[in-house]
């Protein structure tokens, strides 16, 4: 007879510390969405005596949508008077300056400059802007018409430094885009969450406002790092400042289409993080940064690893089941399995501990999107849902190679190539 | 500076402890159920079994007929031995399930076992009696150490019964139980090995027997 009563193994080990991880970090972002629920939507109000706003526009070789961006800048519904739009071409080898220029007519500046990357662009953008309010806007995104009337009254608290806005993925058409799709979705909740734990570490490229003296103050942005708006973000938080978002400032902006394309963005963006978080490593557990430095950015780190785990175990029970396959079904004889439901009654006794709580985390996360489509204000929620159980099959696998990509190029310290 | 939210972490962590018992909780229940699930089987497949041997005592002792005796209890007795079957895979896959009530589902086991091989020498008996041309096959398995050989002979064997469920006549036997009996038959057919089959009491197989060779040494 068996002595031991307690039959777990490794794989439910795994399972136990990953659920109670993610049923914590589930519960913490409920609670503080709900304390704060009827604010969600509420932006302050504008101020009296509107400032001056100074739109900063990189571009390197987006011929293909730089017209849509500065139209869309055009539309927006501010004071002309008080609004500054300034393209600054870096370097583009296309007709991008040749479409910037024509938008001088309706009062845009351009600035043209030698290839330097995006924060040298956006550094001598500064030089000569007036504005009190900075805003950045990547050269491949589109903008909602209200999004500064919605932004500006955050500026009212003088210890807000920083604002986002609310990120959607332009018209996602291809499988990958549809992907992406989703996470941006789920990254709106988390970042207004994260703004109310005083937690916001990437302000976005696209349509993210900072205010002048503090730019200034802390010496703009930093060239030659491979994540400028994480970088510049996390200074600002250093420096104890506030960081804020608007779900109702939306910003459209154009995604990776492809899974090569994507994974190469990801492996900036996550090789960005590595170095920024390297950088600011006094931040991470802190209890002098807030919420900051004792949970987000600690969490961040451990659900990178929660990914690899979980990743390795869905690759070893493949491999396991491959194995099986090979030497027994083969063996066997392959026969095509009965499939009768009657045979299995009553069906949930064939669930172990491990199954339920992989359920439990796929119902909370269900729960958490459908929150986040509210935010978002995404209203087909069929579309939203089937999408997202598409996601989660296949997405996890791209951000583990991305990461694992990153890690792997930073430890081997290989050469930054600063591509858009 | 930065504020922690400490109430929001104490809050977040007594609804993560509740939320991990309650599934603890449910896959012990889980347990526990799977447990009584095999339990009742089990007491309806004795109760059945009993009440087989006692009704065929009772005819013969009043001298019914021998050979319309023969067919039904051949018939009977071949319905039991395959609900048997099913119970036993339903034991094996609860065991690898089963996180809290596994001392449990051992205990079912060696009852299971019992019955298993009751039923044995009840259609060895038939046999005899009733000239009846099965085929009885004793497969000695593991359930303790990896053993994939054992797991494609089973499958071998479910193959053959659906085949041909009147012709073939399985019973399983875990060569780790801890049963007398068990020990008993492996010593009298002096099983060293799995997998290893007996075939109708006389010839001994050691190691995978694929479906083709079976047929062919049963034909």
């Amino acid at each position: 007879m068996i002595s031991n009563k307690l039959m777990l193994n490794y794989w439910d080990y795994v399972t136990f510390a990953t659920s109670i991880i993610s049923f914590f970090a589930f519960f913490t972002y409920l609670l503080i969405y709900l304390e704060n629920r009827k604010k969600v939507f509420k932006d302050p109000p504008l101020p009296k005596k509107l400032p001056k706003v100074s739109i900063l526009v990189p571009a390197y070789n987006e011929e293909k949508t730089i017209a849509k961006t500065l139209k869309s800048l055009l539309r927006l519904n501010y004071p002309k008077n008080l609004l500054e739009i300034i393209a600054i071409n870096d370097g583009s080898t296309d007709n991008t300056l040749k479409i910037m220029k024509k938008f001088e007519k309706y009062g845009v500046k351009v600035i043209d400059k030698p290839n330097g990357g995006k924060a040298s662009a956006l550094n001598a953008g500064l030089k000569i802007a007036k504005g009190d309010i900075i805003v950045c806007m990547d050269a491949d995104s589109v903008v909602s018409k209200n999004a500064l009337k919605h932004t500006i009254g955050y500026f009212n608290d003088p210890k807000v430094g920083a604002v986002a806005s609310s990120l959607k993925v332009h018209k996602p058409k291809t499988f990958w885009q549809k992907m992406q799709f989703v996470e941006y979705i789920y990254n709106i909740f988390l970042r207004k969450v994260l703004a109310f734990m005083d937690s916001v570490f990437v302000v976005p490229g696209p349509f993210g406002l900072y205010r002048r003296s503090v730019l200034e103050k802390l010496g703009g942005w930093e060239e030659g790092n491979l994540t400028e708006d994480m970088e510049l973000t996390m200074r600002i938080q250093k420096a104890g400042y506030k960081v804020e978002t608007s779900l109702n400032s939306i910003v459209y902006t154009k995604t990776p289409d492809t899974f090569k394309r994507l994974i190469k963005q990801r492996i900036r963006w996550y090789r960005g993080f590595l170095i920024n978080a390297r950088k600011y490593r006094e931040l991470f557990l802190n209890p002098k940064f807030g919420d900051l430095g004792v949970y987000t950015l600690p969490l961040y780190i451990v659900f990178i690893a929660i990914l690899f785990i979980s990743i390795a175990s869905t690759i070893y029970s493949f491999y396991t089941m491959a194995r099986d396959f090979l030497l027994i079904n083969l063996k066997a004889g392959i026969e095509m399995p009965e499939i009768n439901l009657n045979n299995i009654d009553p069906p949930y006794l064939f669930m172990s501990v491990s199954t339920i709580f992989w359920l439990a985390n796929i119902v909370i996360y269900a729960y958490i999107f459908f929150i986040s489509m509210q935010m978002s204000k995404e209203r087909n929620f069929i579309k939203g849902f089937l999408t997202y159980f598409v996601q989660i099959l296949f997405y996890p696998f791209v951000l583990a190679v991305s990461w694992l990509m990153s890690i792997w190029k930073e430890i081997r310290g290989a050469k930054i190539k600063w591509e858009r | 500076m930065g504020k922690v939210r400490t109430h929001i972490y104490l809050k977040a962590a007594l609804l993560t402890l509740l939320v991990f018992i309650s599934g603890v909780a449910i896959g012990w229940y889980l347990d526990e159920t799977r447990v009584s699930f095999v339990k009742s089987k089990i007491d309806e497949l004795e109760v059945s079994f009993s009440n087989l041997a006692l009704e065929e005592e009772f005819y013969r002792s009043v001298a019914t007929d021998s050979k319309t005796l023969c067919n039904i209890y051949i018939s009977k007795a071949n319905e039991l031995a395959l609900q048997a079957g099913k119970l036993g895979s339903y034991l094996e896959s609860f065991r690898e399930i089963s996180k809290f009530g596994l001392h449990n589902i051992e205990s079912l086991k060696d009852r299971y076992f019992i019955l298993n091989l009751q039923l044995w020498l009840y259609m060895r008996k038939l046999r005899e009696e009733c000239n009846y041309n099965a085929t009885t096959i004793l497969f000695f398995y593991t359930s303790v150490n990896k053993c994939d050989d054992c797991i494609a002979q089973g499958i071998v064997l479910d193959q053959l019964k659906k085949k041909d469920p009147n012709k073939y006549m399985i019973f399983a036997i875990d060569v780790d139980s801890k049963l007398g009996i068990v020990n008993a038959l492996k010593t009298y057919f002096n099983v060293t090995q799995v997998p290893t089959l007996i075939i109708n009491e006389k010839q001994k197989l050691e190691g995978f027997v694929s479906k083709q060779e079976l047929e062919e040494i049963t034909k």
